[in-house]
């Protein structure tokens, strides 16, 4: 569905240069990908480049196989988008955005525009300026999915909604995926979601794409190891992501460290998502880079 | 049209007959004010705010959610040369039936073959005169790093332009002076235009369809405005 080959980005401005460094991921049809990383770490204008607000400088981008650039409005008619930047006519009320904008796009479905406006509890008639911000995020969500997109890029959408519309939209990208055809590439610090829905998971620091891995096959390769500090002074540093000392406990996440499990003084568990991302931005980002790339190394 | 061009440009027309209605409304108020010591009412002062206002069709770019929405960056260029072209020939359309249209009517009731063929020449100046104006904006837009200077500048043109456009339009000026004045102008407008059309223009509409450019043009205007 969505390929990135050698993708590459700067951005400056005044102050200080971003750069997205040699991006290459494959999201396959009918998944469900969480992009995760710190704030600055690149997720955001990373998906910016997918929807083509940014041109990169190199490297391509293929949607259903067609190179985005080549079939932008097609391929920009696939795409379901929710940014944390709003597009829309401030002064338009909800009705007014889905004929509007409902116009440039070919299969635009405007009776389940309303119903989605309706399941998240929006009057219609209200305008878009003056909605929350978690507000103005659903109306983004409702048309996104009523144009009959075929990948759905969504910039944490979860920020500034409350807990049962992160419900439903948790539910929604789970019925999205079902048939097999359309797939979600989901950026979020809210991890205990992405812990239930992602099947993969793609894990940003500092511009680079660390990882991007079915989510099991990620979780499976790191341990967390909990015991007396002395017992994990001796695993080799090259494998501990990080070591966190307590007065009476120490623990580490620590790259293929199930041979450890064997000790019955130590307790040893596969890291959940957020704890595999506390593991990870607390190590830094040289020790991250390293561990990514012996990872690899290894698996490869 | 799309739909999307056609809202946009409905809102500059708007736009400019409120700007018109506000004028006289005020100037309205100030000549009873004043007991018109000012002669606001005059011809001269309108046609020189009505151009003035006219400019402003030039600062129209296409909506923002253009960027996200299927359409390549070719097709967003087209659209903002459209938009553009349709902008100024509202702008003119306009600009000529509020200034010259009464003295026109008036020539084609009395005969006046004079008079005629001199609101003739007054709409073709304006034609051109807006155009120039139009693409010192675009220029003031694209050298974002002497902005202030540029902007200065536009508005100084703007200013000459509509300066022009009223002194052939009412004849405050002596008569011949004038249009000698208006018709170099003219001519250099004309030959500005076909420049810009080729330097200017191209680069416009790229700046105008590609959201980064936006994005740090916007950033910029920020950081000018708060360092004033």
């Amino acid at each position: 569905m969505l390929k990135v080959e050698h993708l590459n980005k700067t951005l400056s401005n005044k102050n200080n240069t971003f750069k997205l460094n040699n991006i290459s991921f494959t999201l396959p049809k009918g998944y469900i990908c969480g992009l995760m990383g710190e704030n600055g770490s690149g997720k955001s204008s990373l998906i910016k480049c997918l929807t083509g607000l940014y041109q990169p400088d190199n490297g391509n981008i293929f949607i259903q196989n067609m190179p985005f650039y080549k079939n932008e409005t097609k391929n920009k008619d696939m795409l379901g988008i929710v940014l944390d930047t709003n597009f829309y006519n401030q002064s338009f009320n909800l009705i007014q955005i889905g004929k509007y904008y409902g116009s440039l796009y070919n299969a635009f479905n405007y009776k389940q525009y309303l119903a989605y406006l309706s399941l998240f509890h929006l009057d219609s008639k209200k305008k878009f300026k003056h909605l929350s911000k978690g507000m103005k995020i659903k109306v983004q969500i409702s048309f996104a999915l009523s144009h009959n997109a075929k990948l759905f890029l969504f910039d944490e959408p979860e920020d500034g909604l409350d807990k049962d519309s992160r419900k439903e939209l948790v539910k929604i990208c789970t019925e999205l995926v079902s048939d097999g055809e359309k797939s979600v590439l989901l950026s979020s610090h809210i991890t205990e979601d992405l812990d239930r829905i992602a099947d993969y998971i793609g894990y940003m620091q500092n511009g680079n794409m660390l990882f991007f891995l079915p989510k099991d096959t990620l979780c499976n390769k790191f341990r967390i190891i909990k015991g007396e500090y002395y017992k994990l002074h001796n695993i080799p540093k090259g494998k501990i992501v990080y070591m966190e000392k307590d007065k009476y406990i120490t623990s580490a996440m620590v790259m293929g460290g199930n041979k450890y499990s064997s000790d019955k003084t130590l307790e040893v568990y596969k890291p959940c998502i957020s704890e595999f991302m506390y593991y990870f931005v607390k190590g830094g980002n040289e020790n991250a880079k390293n561990i990514a790339k012996d990872f690899i190394n290894i698996n490869s | 049209m799309p739909k999307i061009l056609q809202r946009t440009l409905l809102i500059s027309i708007a736009n400019y007959l409120c700007y018109i209605s506000f004028y006289y409304i005020a100037s309205t108020i100030v000549s009873i004010a004043l007991n018109d010591k000012l002669g606001f009412i005059e011809n001269r002062y309108s046609s020189i705010f009505f151009f003035i206002f006219a400019s402003e069709f030039y600062d129209t770019k296409i909506p923002d959610y253009i960027f996200i929405a299927p359409f390549s960056k070719s097709e967003r260029m087209a659209m903002q040369k459209k938009l553009f072209l349709y902008n100024h020939l509202a702008a003119w359309t306009i600009t000529s039936i509020v200034i010259v249209s009464p003295e026109l009517i008036a020539s084609i009731i009395n005969m006046n073959i004079y008079n005629f063929g001199k609101s003739v020449f007054v709409i073709l100046v304006i034609y051109f005169l807006l155009f120039t104006a139009g693409h010192f904006k675009y220029f003031n837009l694209l050298n974002r790093k002497n902005y202030k200077c540029t902007g200065l500048l536009t508005d100084t043109i703007i200013l000459i332009d509509s300066s022009i456009t009223a002194a052939i339009a009412t004849e405050t000026a002596p008569g011949m002076f004038t249009y000698i004045i208006a018709g170099a102008i003219a001519i250099s407008a004309i030959l500005d235009s076909l420049y810009c059309y080729k330097k200017h223009f191209r680069n416009m509409l790229e700046f105008y369809s590609d959201y980064e450019l936006r994005i740090q043009n916007n950033n910029y205007k920020l950081f000018s405005k708060t360092w004033k």
